[in-house]
């Protein structure tokens, strides 16, 4: 469906390069849900505008890389092309729900729009449409609340709006950019409810960015692990909470509180995300790996290919020199 | 798809009481210019002589011979349209037509009969809608009757006196109970010219207006939106004419226009006066340009051209009016003084003129009458300005 090769992507300020993406590769599969997580500033917002070229011009570049949409490359696509494919194909939620929608226009007009663009009604039969995309997502008397301006709803009923403009075409790839982060935790697991209520409605694929292992665990089959611009680890979302064998990971895992393991000790990880401009050589963890050995100061690891033959997409694996080496060591315990 | 502010703007407005007096003027001074004819016009709304009844008023009003200036027809088509319209827009209205919709065709459909009437000669043969006949005089002819001793009823306007009809024997007249304001130099009747410059005002303004504001806007969201090299030249062109004193460069330009219009002078108002609009439209687009809604809108695969004037356009619109209605008053005022120092147009009834007029006879009615009017219609401008600024500054409307 979705195929990530090398991304690579830059910004480019009046004296220095900050390369945010260096190098991802992922795929994404119809009616499948990836989280894509890590902490602010590893490069995960950066990869999710990339997938539309949504990147603010003129600083943020694609550098190189390839964004495979059903086999149509979306890098080098024609804009008139990637004008069609945005919002029918491919559509993105972003994070902030109080900000996303425009203020001047009524709600309804808003996911009418997208729906007159590309399915080609005219303006009353889009705006109808665009009633019945509203009170699918849930939103109560959505006649009448169709001719509402934004400020007159809550940020849960906006998300809701602009999952609807999202979803309206019935996009086969959804990007969700942190749909939760700016909503209350009841009104979160209303909309993740939401999202994934649609996905299997629509059978699309889901690329779901989060910063919030909980949102992970909730909806995720598969999760991308991001550090410094890099994909450090992947696998089905079980094994990789079970079992991390990257120790970034097992960092992020150790600084949550968990059910599955009470009186585990919160760890939160030492230092900081290395300032992107100054990524350290080798191993960009390294610094604040305790596990940290020489090679890991000078090479950078790889990801390591699927362990198991043929079960790519659920197979787990790291960019891990350590955990290559002894694939025995369990990183969650391995401080407590 | 109706772009509106929210309902408080509109709320915060009314409870405005001196935002509401200015309105009010406003309306005061629209209904004025729409009415000019039925207030002064030398030809009778009735005449009943022995041989008839005939009803000049209405021929006249599209008689290119005695309304020259485009402005006047248009107005006068207005006026003379105005009861078809009411009944139009209560039809539109009850079959569920949206107002906007409603009154866009109304203006379509006034637009072009307006300009169907301009032309005198369409392809080589006379216009039948560019009425040039000739005009009697009609008040010489209900007294040549009346002196044979005929029985003659004739309804005339308020003041039965045009505003171009030029009398030698009548000039520099004090007001009393023919002339209510007094006479000019040329002996034209000043209320007249007062009524019918409320025409020439409001054109100059809205139509000056109107012209820079829509330069500013394509020009600042350009260069707000595209940024780099474009703004880069967009926002030099802004810093060079600011350098440049806008009222001397307009007073240049008029005179350097022969047989000047007051077309002209609209014309060159609107292009030397755009940067304010520019650089405020600029800097709400680079403002918004980063803004989520913006993303969403490109996200979804809207068009650049659309996301500029559908999706950005209307939230930049509140300082561009609260700009605009200051405009308003300042155009009025700088055609008037062009007017004032000769170098308007001759042939309309400009406020300048008869104030200039004034001053060069020393007369105070001459001087008095105009100055308060442009004091008058300047003020209301500006005060439904100051209100529309508050309303929109949401720190004020609290």
């Amino acid at each position: 469906m979705l195929e990530v090769q090398d991304l690579r992507v830059a910004f480019h300020g009046r004296r220095e390069v900050v390369r945010a993406v260096d190098g991802v590769s992922f795929a994404l599969d119809a009616g499948e849900t990836v989280a894509l997580v890590g902490e602010s500033g590893c490069g995960k917002s950066a990869t999710a505008l990339a997938l539309l070229r949504l990147l603010p011009a003129p600083t943020g570049r694609i550098e190189s890389g390839r964004v495979a949409l059903d086999g149509e490359d979306l890098v080098t696509a024609a804009d008139a092309r990637l004008r069609a494919l945005r919002g029918s194909a491919i559509s993105m939620v972003f994070q902030e729900p109080m900000t996303s929608l425009n203020p001047v226009l009524p709600i309804g007009d808003q996911v009418a729009e997208a729906i007159a663009l590309h399915q080609g009604l005219d303006d009353d039969a889009a705006f109808a449409a665009a009633v019945a995309m509203l009170a699918r997502v849930g939103i109560p008397s959505p006649a009448a609340r169709a001719e509402a301006y934004p400020h007159q709803l809550s940020g849960g009923m906006r998300q809701r709006v602009m999952i609807a403009m999202a979803l309206a075409c019935r996009p086969r790839v959804l990007v969700a950019d942190e749909p939760t982060t700016a909503l209350d935790v009841t009104v979160q697991a209303q909309i993740l409810a939401l999202l994934a209520d649609l996905q299997r409605e629509l059978g699309m694929a889901v690329l779901l960015i989060t910063h919030d292992l909980g949102v992970v665990a909730q909806i995720a089959r598969r999760v991308l692990v991001m550090y410094a611009g890099r994909v450090v680890e992947e696998g089905g979302v079980e094994d990789v909470f079970a079992r991390p064998r990257h120790p970034y990971t097992a960092g992020l895992l150790r600084s949550v509180p968990r059910s599955d393991r009470p009186g585990a000790p919160l760890a939160p990880i030492e230092g900081a995300v290395p300032d992107p401009r100054e990524r350290p050589p080798g191993c960009a963890f390294h610094p604040r790996c305790a596990l940290a050995e020489p090679r890991c100061r000078l090479e950078v690891p790889a990801l390591a290919p699927p362990a198991v033959d043929g079960v790519a997409s659920g197979a787990q694996r790291a960019a891990c020199f350590v955990t290559e080496a002894r694939p025995e060591l369990d990183l969650l315990g391995a401080h407590s | 798809m109706t772009p509106t502010r929210d309902d408080g703007v509109l709320g915060a407005l009314r409870r405005d009481r001196v935002a509401r007096a200015g309105l009010g003027a406003i309306a005061a001074l629209v209904a004025v210019a729409l009415a000019a004819p039925l207030l002064a016009l030398d030809q009778p709304i009735v005449l009943a002589t022995p041989d008839g009844i005939s009803f000049p008023f209405f021929p006249a009003l599209v008689n290119r011979l005695l309304f020259e200036n485009a402005i006047d027809l248009l107005f006068n088509l207005a006026l003379l349209a105005a009861p078809l319209y009411a009944v139009a827009w209560r039809l539109a209205r009850r079959r569920g037509l949206r107002p906007a919709h409603v009154a866009l065709a109304l203006a379509a459909f006034h637009g072009a009969v307006f300009a169907a009437c301009l032309p005198a000669r369409v392809a080589g043969r006379p216009n039948p809608l560019h009425v040039e006949a000739p005009i009697p005089d009609a008040r010489a002819e209900i007294a040549v009757r009346e002196a044979r001793g005929e029985r003659v009823l004739a309804v005339f306007p308020l003041r039965p006196f045009s505003y171009r009809a030029t009398d030698p024997a009548r000039s520099v007249r004090p007001p009393d109970r023919t002339h209510w304001l007094g006479t000019d130099k040329e002996g034209r009747d000043v209320f007249a010219r007062m009524v019918y410059g409320t025409r020439i005002s409001l054109a100059v303004g809205v139509v000056a207006v109107s012209l820079y504001v829509a330069i500013g806007v394509v020009l600042g969201a350009l260069a707000g939106w595209f940024g780099g090299r474009v703004d880069l030249v967009i926002s030099r062109a802004i810093e060079v004419m600011i350098c440049l004193p806008t009222f001397f460069l307009i007073l240049a330009l008029v005179a350097l226009v022969q047989e000047r219009s007051i077309f002209h002078v609209m014309a060159i108002i609107g292009v030397t006066s755009w940067t304010g609009v520019a650089r405020l439209v600029r800097a709400e687009f680079l403002r918004q340009r980063d803004l989520d809604y913006v993303q969403a809108a490109v996200a979804l695969g809207v068009s650049t051209r659309r996301i500029l004037f559908v999706h950005m356009l209307p939230n930049a619109l509140g300082p561009v009016l609260v700009s605009a209605t200051f405009g308003v008053a300042s155009a009025i005022l700088v055609e008037s003084s062009l007017a004032f120092l000769g170098l308007g147009d001759v042939s309309v009834a400009s406020w300048g003129e008869t104030l200039n007029a004034g001053r060069l006879e020393g007369k105070a009615w001459l001087v008095l009458v105009p100055g308060f009017a442009i004091f008058f219609v300047v003020s209301a401008f500006n005060l439904v300005g100051e209100g529309l600024r508050d309303a929109l500054d949401p720190k004020l409307r609290s």
